[in-house]
């Protein structure tokens, strides 16, 4: 049976995760040196010339590098201790952790936010269309606004989890223990709607769609309440208890819902 | 003077560092090919030597496009002052002098300034892979693969350039 089990987690001479992170910053970095070239021929951003004498393309080439190493640096302090899948690794999906007994294509909620699932954006964008207040910033029912407004949610979510909050164990801390929340969540696709929630992105109306079948709504106006605070906790609690304990996936997965009814029914 | 010191750089450029990389290249990813572990073989078929020719390909490769776009690019596009009938000093105003040569500019060129940069990206990161884990880069089938495929798409990239590079001199040298 698959567990979830923090003794499996290999060492991190053995893990693939630097790999990886050389391989998709590569990528990155080649994204870019693209999109600055486009963007240039396109006439909307003009990299400045770094050499007069070489003209534009030492600014484009330069940013794109830049660009390549900051990839690669943040995705190898991330990634280097970590046993990545092979393949899409934004891909997020509860099958691959029950393959493989551990979580191991984890990038962080944010990133699964932003990769989406092909199943859940259009069903989620045709609800925040629906609820979209006149008076928003961000208009989300357009495809621009749509993945900007996950980039935010992500933005927000690495400034609180890991900005925000730094204590002794260099994060957020469950009993002096160091609690990743790329972990935690990964596969759940519970982590998505609450990373949603935590900024009133989603609300019980749409509550018909798979995306939000776990999220302890009470009411239609709620939000960004305590209870849904109070559930993300408890999500963290849960699942650094099951690993300490090495419960099986399921059995973590089982207490999560039991915990959030408890917290809105209490 | 058999050669001027601007025909000097684009030798350099182009034959020593560039032919280097392409050699480099083409014996890595033979290597890859190669020295891929037997089946039933358990034993871990790493190699300094992998590693090795990947970073010297990846320096070749980073050492090419930053004396391409500092020291060759700069006499390259030198614009011509006004008058001026005879243009073999100045390539770029050269190549587009003539209506069946201005791809070269349009597109060999414009090619030729970005593209090699993502080979040394690629070929970084699977030197980078090559030297870390030089126990399992070979042994490991979804690695090996990897780093195949990243060096298959910088051989074609360099392959690729170094013909337009090739396209441009002929029509008009960097002398």
């Amino acid at each position: 049976m698959a567990t979830v089990s923090r003794s499996q987690s290999p060492a991190p001479a053995d893990t693939n995760g630097a790999a990886m992170a050389a391989v998709l910053g590569g990528g990155i970095g080649s994204f870019a040196m693209g999109a600055f070239v486009l963007l240039n021929e396109a006439g909307l951003f003009t990299a400045p010339a770094l050499y007069g004498p070489a003209g534009g393309v030492t600014g484009r080439t330069t940013f794109a590098t830049a660009v390549w190493l900051l990839a690669w640096g943040v995705l190898h302090a991330r990634w280097r201790a970590r046993e990545m899948a092979y393949g899409p690794v934004f891909h997020v999906d509860r099958r691959t952790c029950r393959a493989g007994d551990r979580c191991n294509v984890s990038t962080s909620v944010g990133f699964a936010v932003i990769a989406g699932n092909a199943r859940w954006q259009p069903r989620a964008r045709r609800g925040f269309a629906r609820q979209q207040q006149p008076d928003s910033k961000f208009p989300l029912d357009c495809p621009v606004c749509y993945p900007m407004s996950m980039c935010l949610v992500l933005l927000v979510e690495v400034t609180v989890n890991h900005g925000g909050r730094r204590s002794q164990c260099g994060g957020i801390c469950f009993k002096a223990r160091k609690v990743n929340l790329s972990r935690v969540f990964a596969g759940q696709n519970v982590g998505v709607p609450v990373a949603l929630t935590n900024f009133g992105l989603l609300r019980r109306r749409d509550a018909a769609s798979p995306l939000c079948a776990k999220l302890p709504f009470t009411k239609d106006s709620d939000t960004h309440t305590a209870a849904l605070d109070d559930f993300r906790n408890s999500l963290i609690r849960e699942a650094v208890v099951g690993r300490r304990l090495e419960m099986p996936f399921e059995a973590v997965e089982d207490s999560l819902r039991t915990e959030a009814h408890r917290v809105v029914t209490a | 003077m058999l050669f001027s010191e601007r025909s000097i750089w684009t030798m350099v450029h182009g034959i020593g560092l560039g032919g280097g990389a392409l050699l480099g290249l083409a014996a890595a990813l033979f290597y890859l090919y190669a020295a891929r572990p037997a089946p039933s073989s358990d034993a871990e078929t790493g190699s300094r030597a992998f590693a090795t020719v990947t970073a010297f390909t990846a320096v070749m490769l980073w050492l090419t496009v930053i004396i391409g776009t500092y020291i060759i690019f700069p006499p390259y596009r030198v614009t011509p002052p006004p008058g001026t009938t005879d243009l073999i000093q100045f390539p770029r105003a050269l190549i587009l002098s003539n209506p069946s040569t201005a791809w070269l500019h349009a597109f060999a060129m414009e090619t030729k300034e970005h593209m090699p940069w993502i080979a040394s990206m690629l070929t970084t990161a699977v030197a980078f892979i090559a030297v870390r884990y030089r126990r399992t880069a070979l042994s490991n089938p979804a690695m090996r693969r990897m780093a195949f495929t990243l060096l298959g798409v910088s051989f074609a990239v360099v392959t690729f350039v170094s013909l337009l590079g090739v396209f441009v001199n002929k029509v008009a040298p960097l002398d």
